[in-house]
């Protein structure tokens, strides 16, 4: 609470925003009274109307758009949550392994980081999933293997730099072990910077997650993602244009305030650092 | 006398706020004479020199009465503004941060000659080459197309210098000038601004912490606390009365402990032709070294920045881990061959203080964690034993102990080396290596540092490895000495040997950089 008060106008709208759109995607089927996945045959490409109880209308076979948007988005959402998790837990652990090790540790790790970031990844990701079918554990897989590598380059020059400062050095020729200089010393500082750097990766990863649900890869019918709703939306793009507006306008609005929310918070970090430490 | 620039009532404010930050205080400077403003850091000097310049950062507020060749300006305004560079120069403090580093320097001084002086390229490259010469750079036909890295400090010095004489200023704030410097070169860089104030008539404000360095160039002196003015006059009259007990300090700071006699034991660390080169260095970052401490002795490891000493006190605690050979024998046992295992039990037995002390001290962790953080690796003891023992420590060193549970950035420089040190000594350790532990303090937290330094050596039998720049320090502690330069040892012997009768140029050097006392 103390923090939110210091924060930027900009970063608390996007906050509350982002709080108001999670709330209502998780609470979403106690809200409203249709089921996203059952049909109302008396409906069937609905246009938007207060009076029919449908607010965002009904796809081509009558499913109430409002309720698959917020369905849509409970998925969206929680794969890009866990996959960005996935890429902290890799990208943290392993940037300050590469970085604190140094030598040839590094050399490896930095290579095969270069590596991966040449490789066409998505394009990869869409030939295992149409490989081995469509899993949700392979799709967080995929995702947060896809957003770990620029995070895991931040935390090494990081933990690189860390690894000289007089306060680490002091701690090594006090007989520290490598886990306790990893827990005690670079785990503390380098978290800030990747709590930071997550308000990036999570609209990336909801971002690929869209996308790869576009082309069809994320999730089963009739379950939803906003990917998969896009993917509706533009087959009845002509006739009902509600299917694509609404989904989108969610995904736009969500990605944007990511955005903001992060440039925010790092003019924030940027401004008050010298008097926060 | 009439003064070229005054200022009255200069007040600083924060936004907002009334307790100010620097002031109310009042200056002046003629023409050819060099007024000193000293003060520890925080102090309010630099704050000074950004509002005479029109300089300060957004958020602060500068009130006072501003007189330059004798008219009345308003601070900040579009004729302050535009004496910038003209009449009022500024030579900032760090030259390797101050000039650009992806441009000749001779293109630099160019520039601003253009701007200032309004002429063309090729005049301006003459005026360039002319202001080189007059200053002394060596070559400078050759040297205008060197970039700032192929430099060395005192040259880039004097290229900020050129480029603040660019518009032929009459007053020059010179912030700090010598504190990048080792002394030798200090004591020129003054030597020269001293010339210059004397042929072009300039008026110096000359910034330092240093008030002995300082009474040696200026004329008059203006003492700093706190944002206060505490004491101001001529430069005979603050070194002979100084009034107030603050200056006092400042001055008797210079007047460094001489050496207790001291009760020495048996030799507890050899060190024997330990060699460091880097990967892929030419040459030796330190060559040949081998000394042989005892119980309760301090040998001084001497030399400018670069000389390899840092090198040397790093390798005798084995945190370089590449390119050493030789050996390093503690009791006996050479460190340099020991297991991981070992390694990590006999470095319960040595301790290390480095020079910056905000960046050696973690900025999340309390004191309490901090000084503990040895006894949690090398100890059995429990969280509440080790609050005991920090306790102890923070006596010892002679802090507060209500300090425990804050953080480093609520600490004053001295006292967040008081903290280091008193970490360092956590485990009781033989041999305590000091990396100019005392080079980024102010002149009485230094004095202060030695003189604890000295107390726990005698009180611990603690071998000491003390590695500086600084004459004085080495002066207060040494036993031994032993001289480095390039890598090398070009002295070595018993400290008195070396003071009276120093036998290599390079020695002599480093001890005749200290300008002569004053002899009021």
């Amino acid at each position: 609470m103390h923090y939110f008060r210091s924060f930027p106008t900009s970063v608390r709208v996007c906050l509350i925003f982002l709080a108001v759109l999670s709330l209502l995607c998780v609470l979403g089927p106690w809200l409203i009274r249709f089921d996203p996945h059952r049909p109302d045959w008396n409906f069937l490409s609905a246009a938007p109307s207060i009076l029919s109880g449908h607010w965002f209308g009904t796809d081509a076979i009558g499913r109430d758009i409002l309720a698959r948007t917020l369905a849509g988005g409970r998925l969206s959402l929680s794969i890009g949550v866990l996959s960005s998790m996935l890429a902290l837990a890799l990208g943290v652990g392993i940037g300050a392994i590469a970085g604190y090790a140094g030598g040839w540790v590094e050399r490896i790790i930095v290579r095969l980081l270069d590596v991966m970031s040449a490789l066409p990844f998505l394009l990869i990701v869409i030939l295992l999933l149409s490989l081995f079918g469509r899993s949700l554990f392979l799709l967080l897989a995929a995702i947060g293997a896809y957003v770990w590598i620029d995070l895991a380059r931040v935390m090494r020059s990081e933990a690189a730099r860390l690894r000289q400062a007089p306060f680490v050095l002091a701690s090594i020729a006090a007989g520290a072990r490598f886990d306790q200089v990893l827990r005690w010393h670079l785990l503390p500082n380098l978290m800030p910077i990747a709590w930071v750097y997550l308000g990036l990766i999570l609209p990336q990863a909801i971002l690929v997650e869209s996308f790869l649900g576009f082309l069809g890869l994320s999730v089963d019918e009739p379950s939803a993602s906003w990917g998969s709703l896009l993917y509706e939306g533009a087959q009845e793009m002509d006739s009902a244009p509600w299917t694509l507006i609404f989904p989108a306008g969610f995904l736009v609005a969500t990605l944007a305030s990511f955005q903001f929310l992060g440039d925010g918070l790092r003019d924030w970090l940027d401004v008050r650092k010298e008097n926060r430490r | 006398m009439t003064a070229i620039f005054s200022v009255e009532n200069l007040q600083v404010h924060l936004f907002g706020q009334q307790e100010p930050l620097l002031g109310p205080l009042s200056l002046q400077c003629a023409a050819s004479e060099c007024l000193g403003l000293v003060g520890e850091s925080g102090s309010g000097k630099s704050l000074t020199a950004l509002s005479l310049l029109g300089l300060l950062p957004p958020g602060l507020q500068v009130s006072g009465k501003l007189q330059l060749f004798g008219d009345d300006i308003d601070f900040n305004s579009p004729q302050h503004l535009k004496l910038l560079g003209r009449a009022i120069a500024w030579m900032p403090q760090d030259p390797s941060a101050a000039l650009h580093p992806l441009r000749t320097v001779g293109d630099q001084l160019c520039e601003t000659i253009g701007v200032l002086q309004n002429i063309n390229t090729s005049k301006a490259k003459q005026a360039a080459l002319q202001l080189f010469n007059q200053l002394e750079l060596p070559d400078p036909e050759e040297l205008q197309h060197r970039y700032p890295h192929q430099l060395s400090g005192g040259q880039r010095q004097r290229v900020l210098l050129a480029i603040a004489l660019a518009g032929n200023p009459k007053i020059l704030i010179a912030d700090e000038p010598t504190s990048a410097l080792d002394p030798r070169l200090a004591r020129e860089a003054l030597e020269l601004l001293d010339a210059l104030r004397k042929k072009m008539r300039l008026a110096i404000l000359l910034i330092s912490h240093d008030l002995p360095l300082i009474g040696v160039y200026a004329q008059r002196v203006t003492v700093l606390q706190r944002g206060n003015l505490v004491e101001s006059g001529n430069v005979e009259q603050i070194f002979k009365h100084a009034q107030h007990a603050y200056t006092k300090e400042l001055l008797a700071a210079e007047h460094l402990p001489t050496p207790l006699p001291r009760v020495i034991g048996e030799s507890i660390l050899q060190v024997n032709q330990l060699s460091i080169r880097y990967p892929r260095a030419k040459i030796n970052a330190v060559d040949q070294v081998q000394f042989d401490l005892k119980r309760g002795e301090c040998l001084v490891v001497l030399g400018e920045s670069g000389s390899g000493k840092s090198s040397l006190g790093r390798a005798c605690l084995r945190l370089i881990n590449h390119g050493v050979t030789g050996s390093v024998r503690l009791d006996g046992e050479d460190i340099l061959q020991a297991s991981r295992q070992r390694l990590r039990q006999l470095r319960r037995r040595m301790g290390v203080v480095f020079q910056d002390p905000a960046a050696s001290l973690s900025p999340r962790k309390k004191i309490v964690d901090i000084i503990g953080e040895p006894l949690r690796i090398q100890s059995n003891m429990n969280a509440q034993q080790r609050r005991v023992r920090v306790i102890e420590l923070l006596q010892l060193v002679g802090m507060d102990v209500d300090g425990l549970e804050r953080y480093r950035h609520q600490f004053s420089g001295g006292q967040q080396q008081r903290i280091a040190i008193a970490r360092a000594l956590a485990m009781s350790p033989d041999i305590l290596v000091c990396d100019e532990a005392v080079s980024a303090l102010d002149a009485h937290h230094r004095s202060e540092i030695i003189r604890l330094l000295g107390t726990i050596m005698q009180t611990h039998k603690l071998a000491l490895v003390f590695i500086t720049h600084d004459l004085a320090s080495a002066k207060a502690l040494a036993d031994q000495v032993l001289v480095m330069d390039q890598g090398r040892i070009v002295e070595q012997g018993s400290a008195n040997n070396v003071w009276l009768y120093p036998q290599h140029a390079v020695t002599q050097a480093l001890l005749s950089a200290r300008p002569a006392q004053l002899n009021f």
